[in-house]
């Protein structure tokens, strides 16, 4: 079941929008519990081989149990967030993908911040003696100029390796500032909807539905044109336009821990409704945000380098990879490098997340773990 | 009287990242034709996975039925034969009922399409004369209806229709053995006497073999001819029902007795056996059983117990009978 | 039919939600839209007239109804910078995107599903590695560097394909195009396909059938590949809408004359009738796609008429 999550994880454009979708359905479905899925109950078909399998770390795990940690002591009010963390670096640990992934996704931050550190060239500085030189490696690089560039120069004679390092400044800022605006937005949203349910639900959810009835890159390109195009309206574009996945799952869940005993008790003690969704519901929620931010920085660096490409996004001379690939291609054919260079960046950085989104899924997310 | 399915020495090992998991550790015994034999014991004792060695479906490639182990079912070692033999078998001499009617018929193809097809693969009958042969055995498990629940799906029927649709399909081929794996385990208590009562009665027509796989001791006395108690994946006791009931010998089956409800004993508190079956990777040098056991000896701890006959076909797999000879 | 009819009556709002969200959108743009369509030196007896052909001078909710009226008889406007009906424009580029939509997907099924299935099947043997790590590989790669790096390798280097262009059903030009956009989708589909196979291998009505004496691959055609395909094609229709996003971006590659190439070069040359156009007709036709997906899901889930 855990994987249709990851493998939602789809193709270039629109921004979670698909994976959400099928992520949500079976969020709901577990909810509902119609009990005609068969998906549902098939755990118990393998129980006795689970038991048996299960059985030396479970009296492993019970023995390890100093006596004043017993279960019933536990406050199962909210996972307590020292816990999350725990499990998800464990679960990036354990799994070699996931620290794959999570080294490259520090070494990405690293250079990111770092950029006046590792460039070794002014990511805007035009030269343009030094047009289209090849990469240091190749062979007729030194002919063409006295300095060196290991990834070549672009069509105004600047350093391809420099704006690239320079460019991580902006995908990891698109990966991070879009999708948490998304998720606030998501958030809020589904948890009014799910728990004031009625009119407020009704409204909240259709307006979800028309929003993720667009084709997530469609709907970005009619907000830039609407903004204008321009890198910060980029970060607009797709905060606002992404979160009707994010407000489907909060609701789902927000509607199912609304009648867990510990809401029941807090409302029944007069607790205010607010007080309720962020000390009772929200906590819950964190394991399946961790998902679906990390699921959702990919798709958000994506999708600001397929804005930038077509011309909608960040405009010359910014560093943006999307930007650079656009602007190189049409010297594809005599000086490959320059479009094809900033690809390979994009696509370490995406199949980084990947990795770490794939290993945490199967650690963080409670409604495809054990429910 | 003739033995429809013997069993020697079976093991079946399940590596794990740990170490061998002997899920099933050297069971024998005997099915005989007309007879009810019970498997009880709690759940990850191993009674689910010897049925699915008899069938050849142990999950593989963790599931490894040891050498020594010996299935033998119509002069055949089951243990031994290609996929392709052991299949033929399925379905159609071997029958099996699970315990969980709900899912265990597929959600998107009718009652009539699932029902006929151990018929279509068996015995190659046509489409027409296999939705004969299962109106005739949906009656049979009466069902209402049968010619409108012949094209139902699933989901249009209850729990304890669907029971009765897979004691239909276990039947279809007249096999001679059924194995039913805590059929009722899922259903309501009043639907549960109507399916044991059924499944008596389908015995009785085909004279088939049943093993019958439960950790309910009332079915077991209900229904059985014969009982074998599993515990940690070994037969600790094995007896007629009568002489299991009346006269149990090994402490675990001892305590299975006493942790029955039962309307004439004033007892307020239900008795219930202390501590947890033991990890089976890492297992206890002597008996499995002598870390729970009240009356655990030094010896029991230390030695595996001898396999005692203690009267016809009553065997105990434990210290207390020798023990007890040797004081008086 | 209930099932169908409802879900046909869930569609409308949405369609109008959809197209008033857009029309909003494009229409609280700062300026006056005509000076921004026509440039700067027309004489005002121009504008006036084609204020009054866009009905600007109505409040918004009044332009809106209009607007939505005539694109019902499919009036979408008129495109002042390209002198054309924006219905002209869209209707000619719709059958070029069609094809290459349609094509990336049988791309991404052709390719998806075996390779799913055999993962499946061969679960945790070399060839389930070599496939989950090119689904990955798919995955994570932008189908804009993937067009380039076709073009280079297959058009310039080894001259398999013809660069870009595109030639109606002409299949030389198809395939890369088609290639590109399908082949993240294969991705998504082989892991989906897998995992759901997978689970649907693990479940009790598989062992029932594997215990009426069917072999294992018997099972694989016969029980499990029915209820494997629901959720996958629960998926294959939410991806028209990422096709026709990534149809988008391989129009622009190639040089495909389509719906995503109008959209493009509206928003560049600022031609709002054009771009409103285009956009409206690309979601209400993923809509629709998406509905007439849900009701052939009706019929293959037997659960989905009676719930």
């Amino acid at each position: 079941m855990s994987d249709w999550i990851t493998t939602m994880r789809n193709s270039s454009f629109g921004p979670f929008q698909r994976k959400t979708i099928r992520y949500m359905h079976e969020i709901e479905q577990q909810i509902e519990g119609s009990n005609a899925e068969p998906d549902i109950k098939n755990a118990t078909r393998e129980d006795e081989n689970n038991l048996l399998e299960d059985n030396s770390q479970l009296s492993e795990k019970q023995s390890d149990k100093e006596p004043d940690k017993m279960p019933e002591d536990q406050d199962d009010t909210m996972i307590a967030a020292d816990s999350i963390w725990r499990e998800l670096l464990q679960s990036i640990y354990k799994d070699k993908k996931a620290f794959v992934g999570a080294i490259l996704v520090i070494a990405f931050v690293i250079i990111a911040l770092g950029a006046p550190i590792f460039a070794p060239y002014d990511p805007y500085e035009v030269d343009m003696a030094e047009m289209l030189v090849p990469p240091s490696f190749v062979d007729g690089a030194a002919e063409m100029s006295d300095n060196s560039y290991i990834i070549g120069t672009d069509f105004l004679g600047r350093d391809i390796m420099s704006r690239i390092i320079y460019g991580a400044r902006i995908s990891l800022a698109i990966g991070l500032i879009p999708p948490l605006i998304t998720l606030a937005i998501g958030t809020l949203l589904g948890m009014t909807a799910g728990y004031y349910g009625g009119k407020t639900d009704y409204l909240i959810m259709r307006l979800a539905d028309i929003c993720m009835s667009f084709p997530s890159l469609l709907l970005a390109m009619v907000v830039m044109y609407t903004l204008g195009a321009s890198l910060f309206n980029i970060f607009i574009a797709l905060s606002i336009v992404n979160w009707g996945g994010t407000s489907r799952i909060i609701r789902a869940q927000t509607l199912s821990l609304k009648q867990k005993e510990f809401v029941e008790a807090a409302r029944s003690m007069g607790v205010s409704k607010w007080k309720i969704l962020w000390r009772h519901i929200f906590p819950n929620c964190i394991p399946s945000l961790i998902v679906l931010f990390t699921l959702s920085v990919p798709e958000a660096i994506m999708s600001e380098a397929g804005l930038s490409f077509l011309g909608v996004g960040a405009q010359p001379p910014m560093p943006s990879w999307g930007l650079m690939i656009s602007r190189g291609k049409e010297y594809l054919f005599s000086s490959p490098w320059v479009a094809i260079t900033p690809g390979i960046a994009i696509f370490i950085v995406v199949i980084a997340f990947n990795f770490i989104g794939d290993g945490l899924r199967d650690a963080l997310d409670p409604y495809t773990k054990h429910d | 009287m003739s033995d429809v399915l013997v069993i020697n020495h079976l093991k079946t090992y399940f590596k794990t990242k740990h170490g061998m998991n002997p899920a099933v550790d050297d069971i024998s015994l005997k099915l005989q034709m007309g007879k009810i034999t019970a498997l009880v014991g709690e759940s990850g004792s191993g009674k689910s996975m010897t049925a699915m060695s008899i069938l050849g479906l142990i999950p593989k490639p963790s599931g490894v039925i040891m050498p020594g182990s010996e299935i033998l079912f119509e002069g055949k070692d089951l243990t031994t034969l290609k996929e392709r033999e052991i299949a033929k078998i399925r379905g159609n001499k071997i029958a099996m009922i699970f315990q969980e009617p709900m899912t265990s018929l597929n959600p998107v193809y009718t009652i009539g399409k699932q029902l006929t097809e151990p018929l279509r693969i068996h015995q190659k009958l046509s489409k027409q004369e296999a939705k004969k042969v299962a109106i005739s055995y949906l009656e049979k498990v009466r069902i209402p209806d049968p010619e409108k629940r012949f094209n139902n799906y699933p989901h249009q029927l209850s729990g304890g229709l669907r029971q009765r649709v897979m004691i239909a399909m276990a039947m279809i081929c007249e096999p001679k053995l059924i194995i039913a794996d805590e059929p009722t385990t899922a259903l309501d208590v009043t639907i549960q006497a109507q399916i044991l009562s059924l499944l008596c009665g389908v015995q009785k027509d085909l004279n088939t073999a049943i093993l019958f796989i439960t950790h309910d001791l009332g079915v077991v006395a209900e229904i059985s001819d014969t009982v074998c108690v599993m515990y940690a994946g070994q037969i600790v006791e094995q007896a007629d029902v009568k002489t299991l009931f009346e006269k149990p010998m090994h402490p675990y089956t001892k305590g299975l007795l006493k942790s029955l409800p039962r309307v004439d004993d004033d007892v307020t508190e239900l008795y219930s056996i202390k501590g947890m079956v033991p990890n089976l990777i890492h297992l206890p040098k002597g008996c499995r059983f002598a870390s729970r056991c009240p009356e655990a000896t030094a010896i029991c701890h230390q030695e595996i117990p001898p396999r005692e006959m203690i009267s016809g076909d009553h065997e105990v797999f434990c210290w207390l009978p020798r023990k007890e000879a040797t004081n008086v | 039919m209930r099932y169908i009819l409802k879900r046909l009556l869930t569609t409308i709002p949405i369609i109008i939600g959809v197209s008033f969200l857009l029309y909003v959108m494009l229409n609280i743009v700062p300026g006056d839209p005509v000076a921004l369509m026509m440039g700067e030196h027309i004489n005002p007896d121009t504008i006036e007239r084609v204020r009054a052909r866009m009905n600007l001078d109505d409040p918004l909710m009044i332009r809106f109804v209009k607007y939505l009226l005539d694109a019902l008889h499919g009036d979408f406007g008129y495109s002042y910078k390209l002198k054309r009906e924006v219905s002209t424009l869209i209707w000619q580029a719709f059958p070029n995107t069609l094809i290459l939509a349609v094509s990336g997907a049988l791309v991404s099924w052709i390719i998806g599903i075996p390779a799913g299935i055999i993962s499946a099947v061969k679960k945790n043997t070399w060839i389930d590695y070599a496939v989950m790590t090119f689904a990955l590989i798919g995955v994570s790669m932008p189908v804009f560097w993937a067009g380039l790096l076709g073009q280079y390798f297959f058009g310039l280097k080894l001259q398999w394909l013809p660069i870009s262009g595109f030639d109606g059903l002409n299949i030389k030009y198809i395939i890369m195009p088609a290639v590109v956009l399908g082949w993240s989708a294969a991705a998504t589909i082989a892991r989906l396909t897998r995992s759901s196979l997978l689970e649907v291998m693990s479940s009790d009505y598989i062992r029932t059938a594997r215990e009426k004496g069917l072999l294992r691959h018997q099972v694989v055609v016969g029980h499990a590949l029915k209820n494997a395909f629901l959720p996958v094609i629960t998926v294959m229709t939410i991806q028209v809408a990422s096709l026709l996003s990534g149809a988008v971006i391989t129009e622009t590659i190639f040089g495909i004359p389509g719906i995503g190439r109008i959209a493009v070069s509206a928003i560049q040359t600022r031609d709002m009738p054009l771009l409103q156009g285009s956009v409206m007709f690309a979601t209400v036709l993923i809509i629709l796609g998406n509905l007439l997906a849900d009701i052939l899901y009706g019929f293959i889930d037997p659960r989905i008429k009676y719930h």
